[in-house]
């Protein structure tokens, strides 16, 4: 009421405006003043009135429709004219109806050269069937979607792979026929073989690359062998070389009182012989003890006899250092004193040392260690040779062992040419030498090295060139950590 | 006096017909026409036309012609369930009333 009240509104006639059956709005009539009766021809005006706007309305809905359809038209025949992918229309037959314009660009053929033609003309001879078949598919699946691939040949009569997809819309009456698109998907297709033969080719590289490296292998590790061979060779040959060196020594050192006790032998067989005349020309006993030739005889007697009992210790001596530094006879490791090894060592090596060097012997207290005695005499006499050839002229080799915090260490020290320090890094490696060839085999430290590892001990140098060289051997009581 | 309605409603009606914009279906634009030719036929104060959105939920003034005022004008809202004064669907013509008694009608506008 509060709508007519205030507007003074009394009376209305109001008549629907229709479109398409439903109400679209109403035409509203409205009085104001005295009530108003609304007569029949009123109220046919205004019914007349809202069906010519019911018209109206209609007719512009139907034309707003109609161009709206004209613009859907439009906008989906612009998109089949403009777009990439052929689209095709064919029949229950397979011929072809439609063809979009991009057919010219795909496949070289004018819009319309193709139609009334079975669609199979341009397939591949070897794909006819498959065309038969996908043609099946489409006649027994309405409104489905079917895709397949296809060759198909270009005007120029290149073989262009299509992607095809489509959709039986036969009982469509706004399309009646099968709608296919094609899209060209030879360069995807030739992109992945390429891809494909790209892998395959990496693949074998790889495989080849395995394979050089394998053969690469087999070849370093043939190299390794040989390598190992030679070294136990060199080291074989540096053994002999060792024990050349060393029978050399012995024999010499064995010569000189074999010398002493056989000139002794001869002076004693000429004083014997002597002494018996003097017997015989003697007349009795007191004569022959107041001769003095007799004492004489006697004198000589007694010294020949010292000097063979001193050559027969100093053979036994030099036997024992032989042997002690062999110790062929006895198991590898054991627990052995250090001193008796140099010591031993010393004797056999001494005619190597004799006129060179004055040897220095400054002996701490050192508990038995477990080790090789073998091999360590081995390392000492390596350390006393080269230490003994690098000194040209007189020099002094000391020898300084202590115990000290569980641990032994021997210091072999010469005043002799010292070594460069460009050398030092590498004397420990083998075949490194400095003497020159046909002197040192330059296994010599590589071996000493190669025992201190064994006993788990160490061995360092140091050296001053013109100065001296130190080398230091450092061992456990137990080299095993036991 | 019936003669004289009945030629004034013939004449407007004729009028209208042959408007070339209401056969051609454009009618928005010549809605003022026949919101006033209508209220001069009929001689009523107020006639206007309204229109349902397309939820049938509202009422939309296209146009409204005062007579007295000699104006024109649009914009105002109506909720269709304040809007009950069709209720007779065949009807022709219905001579009815507002049931609702609190109809939403905001001020309208002279767009």
């Amino acid at each position: 009421m509060s709508y007519l009240v205030p507007l003074g509104i009394t009376s209305m006639l109001d008549a629907p405006i229709r479109a398409g059956g439903v109400i679209a709005g109403v035409i509203c009539h409205e009085h104001v003043g005295p009530m108003r009766h609304w007569e029949v021809d009123e109220q046919n005006f205004a019914a007349s009135v809202a069906d010519l706007l019911s018209l109206a309305l209609e007719t512009g809905e139907r034309k707003k429709a109609e161009a709206e359809l004209r613009r859907s038209e439009e906008y989906y025949r612009a998109l089949i004219e403009n777009g990439l992918d052929v689209v095709t229309l064919i029949d229950a037959g397979g011929i072809v109806r439609y063809e979009s314009p991009a057919v010219e660009r795909v496949l070289g053929y004018k819009t319309d050269e193709l139609l009334g033609q079975r669609g199979r003309v341009i397939f591949h001879p070897d794909e006819m069937e498959l065309a038969d078949h996908v043609l099946a598919q489409f006649l027994q699946n309405p409104n489905k979607p079917v895709s397949a691939e296809f060759r198909m040949r270009h005007k120029n009569g290149s073989w262009r792979t299509m992607q095809m997809t489509g959709k039986n819309l036969l009982d469509n009456p706004a399309v009646g026929g099968i709608v296919v698109s094609l899209r060209d998907v030879t360069e995807n297709r030739n992109a992945e073989q390429l891809l494909e033969e790209y892998r395959h080719n990496l693949e074998n590289k790889v495989l080849d690359r395995t394979r050089a490296l394998n053969e690469k292998n087999q070849a370093l590790q043939q190299a390794l062998q040989q390598l190992q061979a030679t070294q136990q060779e060199l080291i074989l040959q540096s053994k002999m070389a060792s024990l050349g060196s060393l029978v050399a020594g012995v024999a010499h050192e064995v010569n000189n009182p074999i010398g002493a006790v056989n000139s002794a032998a001869d002076v004693s067989t000429r004083c014997i012989d002597r002494l018996l005349k003097l017997v015989e020309s003697s007349r009795n006993l007191d004569e022959l003890k107041g001769s003095e030739t007799f004492r004489q005889l006697v004198e000589m007697l007694k010294e020949n006899h010292r000097i063979t009992v001193t050559a027969g210790n100093r053979i036994a001596k030099i036997v024992r250092s032989l042997k002690n530094f062999a110790r062929l006879d006895e198991a590898e490791f054991q627990k052995a004193d250090l001193h008796e090894g140099l010591d031993s060592t010393l004797t056999l090596v001494h005619h190597e040392l004799r006129n060179r060097a004055v040897v220095v012997k400054d002996y701490g207290n050192l508990p038995l260690v477990y080790c090789s005695p073998n091999q360590l005499n081995q390392v000492f006499m390596n350390l006393f040779i080269n230490a003994s050839q690098a000194i040209d002229g007189k020099g002094e080799i000391r020898i300084r062992t202590r115990f000290d915090d569980s641990k032994v260490c021997i210091q072999i020290a010469d005043t002799g040419k010292g070594i460069l320090p460009q050398h030092l890094p590498r004397i420990f490696d083998p075949g490194f030498t400095t003497k020159g060839t046909g002197i040192g085999t330059g296994l010599g430290l590589s071996i000493c090295y190669n025992i201190i590892q064994k006993h788990k001990g160490s061995i360092t140098v140091e050296s001053e060139p013109g100065k001296g060289t130190e080398f230091t051997i450092t061992l456990a009581l137990q080299p095993e950590g036991g | 006096m019936r003669e004289e309605r009945l030629v004034k409603q013939n004449e407007a009606l004729v009028r209208l017909a042959r408007s070339e914009k209401l056969a051609g279906g454009q009618w928005m634009e010549i809605l003022g026409e026949v919101t006033e030719a209508a209220a001069r036929a009929l001689e009523t104060e107020r006639t206007s036309v309204w229109l349902y959105n397309a939820m049938h939920s509202r009422l939309h003034c296209a146009n409204l012609f005062e007579l007295s005022q000699q104006r024109h004008s649009s914009g105002a809202e109506l909720a269709a369930q304040d809007f009950q004064r069709i209720s007779r669907p065949c009807g022709k013509s219905i001579r009815s009333r507002l049931t609702t008694p609190e109809p939403t009608l905001e001020p309208e506008s002279s767009r």
